[in-house]
């Protein structure tokens, strides 16, 4: 009797084998009744775990998909900024090298370090403070209220438009997350210099990611609806629209030359 | 059958090195469209161990966000996708023995309730996951990644950091196990 084909038997069950081995395992399997028996089991084992005629992820719609990508990109550490103090440093390392002159070298000292208190001592809003749009536009809260305004309006249109298919409860996990992710910002933004219009409708905005953030998990249908009508008695995504407007005015007429 | 990006797979293409040479130095862009690559199969993979929709985006997710953490480390000696696929499968046998601790009353219980029916539909489904997370962890990932993911011999290989040989081993060895596990469902169905 020929070896024993055991290593080959998976593979050969699987019909992944080349033609020489195929060959060599039915040969033995035929007149070995351990083997044999081996790629019985083998095959059965196959049988019950083969993968699903369609992949989990065909289940989710492209919604889903754009949704789970800006999901990752949102969780992702803020890109590493070098900080003023190092710019600063470096720039005063870079100078003293290139001018060897003591004197040069001196006044250029003396020139970036001036550079750097008039950067350090230029007058900070208090807290509180409304700043209109056009000068909020300039600053890093503008931007990451243009960026929230984004992210909300995209995942409130997503819960308006979920809607269950064939019985199957609306499944609106992802939103729920991205949903307590907005709740952080949003309470980040209130602490911002905002306008007045923007400030309220982050407030506005806050109440209802909060509502969807603790409505049940996959089954609280009642829950999802609150937060709909909450979505439309607030007029939220025309509110969202005309802020953005505004914001977008706002940028234009600073970029005009 | 869910098949691998080939390129993930591979090494990885030239573009693929320059997107990760790009999100390394912090370009959420160009890790963006890494996730847009990576991400149905990274979903399918985290199904494949933990069995549900809610488990498997979350774990596909979490294992990006590492992965870019991660990116540092990332050596480049097999491909992205392939790393990526080591970090979302322990991310989901992780969550997958959580889930199994956590919900083990409940199976229990279930169990004894669906006894005297005989499994049918969803059942069939649980008692697999069953026999699959009462495998040793090599063996099971084994059998997933081969069977129910499709990988190749030598792609499991990569992911596990083991021989082909071992793979071919654990494969038999598992695959036996799980029969004799599912035996009864072979014997409902006759």
């Amino acid at each position: 009797m020929s070896r024993h084909v055991r290593s080959l038997l998976c593979a050969y069950a699987a019909g992944e084998l080349g033609e020489d081995d195929a060959r060599r395992c039915a040969e033995h399997c035929a007149q070995c009744a351990s083997c044999s028996g081996d790629l019985r089991e083998i095959r059965e084992a196959l049988e019950v775990l083969a993968p699903p005629a369609v992949s989990p992820s065909e289940e989710r719609d492209e919604e889903f998909w754009r949704a789970f990508a800006a999901g990752v990109e949102e969780r992702l550490p803020a890109p590493r900024r070098r900080p003023i103090f190092a710019g600063i440093a470096a720039g005063i390392g870079t100078f003293i090298q290139a001018n060897s002159r003591p004197l040069l070298a001196g006044s250029g000292v003396l020139a970036l370090g001036a550079l750097a208190a008039a950067l350090l001592l230029r007058p900070v809003p208090p807290a509180g403070t409304i700043t209109p749009p056009v000068a909020a536009a300039t600053d890093t809260a503008s931007v990451k209220l243009h960026d929230y305004l984004r992210k909300s309006k995209v995942l409130l249109i997503g819960v308006e438009n979920a809607r269950a298919e064939g019985g199957d409860p609306v499944d609106l996990s992802l939103e729920r997350r991205q949903s307590r992710a907005l709740v952080r910002e949003a309470r980040f933004l209130k602490g911002q210099p905002l306008d007045a219009r923007s400030a309220r409708l982050v407030g506005e905005l806050e109440k209802i990611m909060i509502q969807l953030a603790n409505s049940d998990k996959r089954h609280d249908a009642g829950g999802v609806e609150i937060v709909r009508s909450g979505i439309r008695q607030n007029n939220l995504l025309f509110k969202i629209r005309m802020t953005e407007s505004v914001l977008d005015a706002g940028t234009a007429e600073r970029n005009a030359p | 059958m869910v098949r691998p990006p080939q390129a993930g797979h591979d090494m990885p293409a030239a573009d693929e090195r320059q997107l990760i040479s790009r999100a390394r130095t912090g370009s959420h862009e160009a890790f963006r469209i890494l996730v847009e690559r990576h991400m149905k199969h990274a979903y399918n993979v985290a199904f494949s161990f933990v069995g549900n929709h809610d488990d498997a985006a979350d774990v596909a997710q979490d294992a990006f966000v590492r992965a870019y953490g991660a990116l540092p480390s990332f050596r480049e000696e097999a491909g992205f996708g392939t790393w990526l696929h080591r970090i979302v499968m322990n991310l989901a046998m992780n969550r997958a023995k959580r889930n199994r601790a956590r919900s083990a009353r409940e199976v229990d219980t279930a169990e004894g309730a669906h006894a005297a029916e005989g499994p049918h539909g969803d059942d069939i489904r649980a008692h697999i996951e069953r026999a699959l997370h009462e495998l040793p962890t090599l063996q099971r990932a084994v059998v997933i990644l081969r069977t129910m993911d499709g990988l190749s011999t030598r792609q499991v290989s990569d992911i596990l950091r083991c021989s082909e040989g071992t793979v071919k081993t654990h494969l038999f060895r598992g695959l036996k196990k799980m029969r004799a596990k599912l035996e009864f469902l072979q014997e409902d169905a006759r």
